[in-house]
């Protein structure tokens, strides 16, 4: 008698585990959309930060000309300057978001949303 | 058709000349004390009556206090403590100045570069200041990057710099822009519904109803634009703001 | 030609670099596409390319902008 009652438990469990694996497949499907929303949120306006780079170095260049007279050089040597710093952003912004955040963006609370996914 | 601009337009609801200058009340500064009453309300009257099963505002309270909270444990770390109410102000301020501006006739203080550059321009001073305090002149060690061959550090030097003076701008352009951006597209659809119902009467009025529903549409985007640039505009401010405190990254 | 009329000719000529942006985004994102229906795995790491790729597209048409509103605002 105790062996079948043990073994409808063991049954039971089994079921139970079942279900729970289930369960949390089910939410971390659903959490993972929300993870992309966030990082395409990030991402969308992240054209800015190249321009941004740019545009303050070439400022940086156009007034160092002017006060220098040293026309075209600054500007030139700035844009340079202003690329590679544009990429550095670039690379910090969609590498740099810690992912421990953007799983746990509002929507997804589940802990089992797979984090290596944006460290790509 | 009103031009899609003119909703920006600041104008004084009464003046307050003061040693030469005009401080005028704006619809703009109107439009602050909103959100900032908004702000305060929602968290006196939602921490008011503490309950272990919290109610409606008390949750909105909670949740948006644990979600701050988080973001800058995990972004600051344990030293930008010090940080959290600042975070927490510029947050809950950008958040509430989104949403109220979604509300039709309402005015979107965020709309403006003035308002988003001097949050960004704090933040960076801020970033420099609190930086050096804590550190000294170490601190100034953040633009030298690490584990590249020594022959290109003179090129990573001026480049990190720039990087560094470049954050203020795409950190007010990026909400800036994304609000701007909406609210234009709102009111240019909005106007096509009032150009359609004056220029073919009844018909023109059902067709007017697409640009509604499309209208319609884009609120909810706004929506979510309005939460996630405020969450953006926060997160990158403590990234910024981890640079100050440490320097070893 | 008066000059607001030359400057709004130029605001408009200043924007036409959308028309590569757009066609650029249209093959990037073909691309990106056929990519990960070719190769699924490759989903994530393909994406923050993607997104890198995409960043640097639009780039192109925000410094349009940006020289459209020097025309406009500062000349």
């Amino acid at each position: 008698m105790p062996l079948s009652s043990n073994e409808s438990d063991k049954s039971d469990l089994e079921e139970r585990l079942r279900q729970a694996t289930e369960r949390q497949t089910v939410r971390s499907v659903h959490a993972a959309p929300a993870q992309g929303d966030s990082s395409v949120g990030i991402a969308a306006r992240s054209g800015i930060e190249f321009v941004a780079a740019i545009v303050v170095s070439v400022g940086i260049g156009f007034a160092a000309d002017h006060w220098l007279h040293t026309s075209p050089i600054g500007v030139l040597v700035m844009l340079v300057l202003g690329f590679g710093a544009g990429l550095l952003n670039l690379y910090r912004t969609l590498n740099g978001i810690p992912v421990s955040v953007t799983s746990r963006s509002p929507g997804a609370n589940s802990p089992v949303a797979d984090d290596d996914e944006i460290n790509g | 058709m009103e031009s899609p601009l003119a909703q920006f337009a600041i104008h004084p609801l009464f003046h307050l000349p003061m040693a030469g200058y005009d401080l005028a009340f704006t619809n703009s500064s109107l439009a602050m004390l909103l959100a900032f009453l908004a702000t305060v309300v929602v968290f006196m009257v939602g921490t008011r009556k503490a309950a272990v099963v919290p109610g409606t505002l008390q949750s909105v309270a909670e949740s948006i206090y644990q979600f701050v909270e988080t973001m800058v444990e995990d972004n600051i770390g344990h030293g930008g403590r010090h940080f959290f109410p600042l975070i927490f102000a510029i947050f809950t301020m950008v958040l509430f100045g989104n949403i109220f501006g979604l509300i039709p006739t309402n005015f979107t203080f965020t709309s403006h570069i003035v308002v988003t550059g001097a949050i960004a321009l704090f933040v960076f001073c801020l970033v420099i200041v609190a930086g050096v305090a804590r550190n000294g002149l170490h601190w100034f060690s953040i633009f030298m990057p690490s584990g590249v061959p020594a022959y290109i550090i003179p090129l990573m030097i001026p480049i990190e710099i720039i990087s560094f003076l470049s954050r203020p701008l795409s950190l007010s352009v990026r909400l800036f822009a994304n609000m701007l951006a909406g609210h234009v597209i709102l009111h240019v659809f909005a106007g096509f519904c009032v150009l359609l119902a004056g220029l073919l009467g009844g018909f023109g009025i059902i067709l007017s109803l697409l640009p509604l529903s499309v209208n319609v549409a884009f609120m909810g985007l706004e929506l979510l634009v309005a939460c996630l640039q405020a969450y953006i505009f926060a997160i990158m401010s403590c990234i910024y703001l981890r640079d100050a405190v440490d320097v070893h990254h | 030609m008066d000059h607001d009329s030359a400057k709004l000719i130029a605001v408009a000529i200043a924007v036409l670099p959308l028309l590569g942006v757009g066609i650029g985004l249209g093959h990037l994102f073909a691309a990106w596409i056929g990519a990960v229906g070719r190769n699924p795995e490759a989903a994530p790491t393909l994406r923050s390319l993607g997104f890198l790729f995409f960043a640097l597209t639009e780039a192109i048409g925000l410094f349009a902008l940006v020289i459209a509103f020097m025309i406009l605002f500062v000349f």
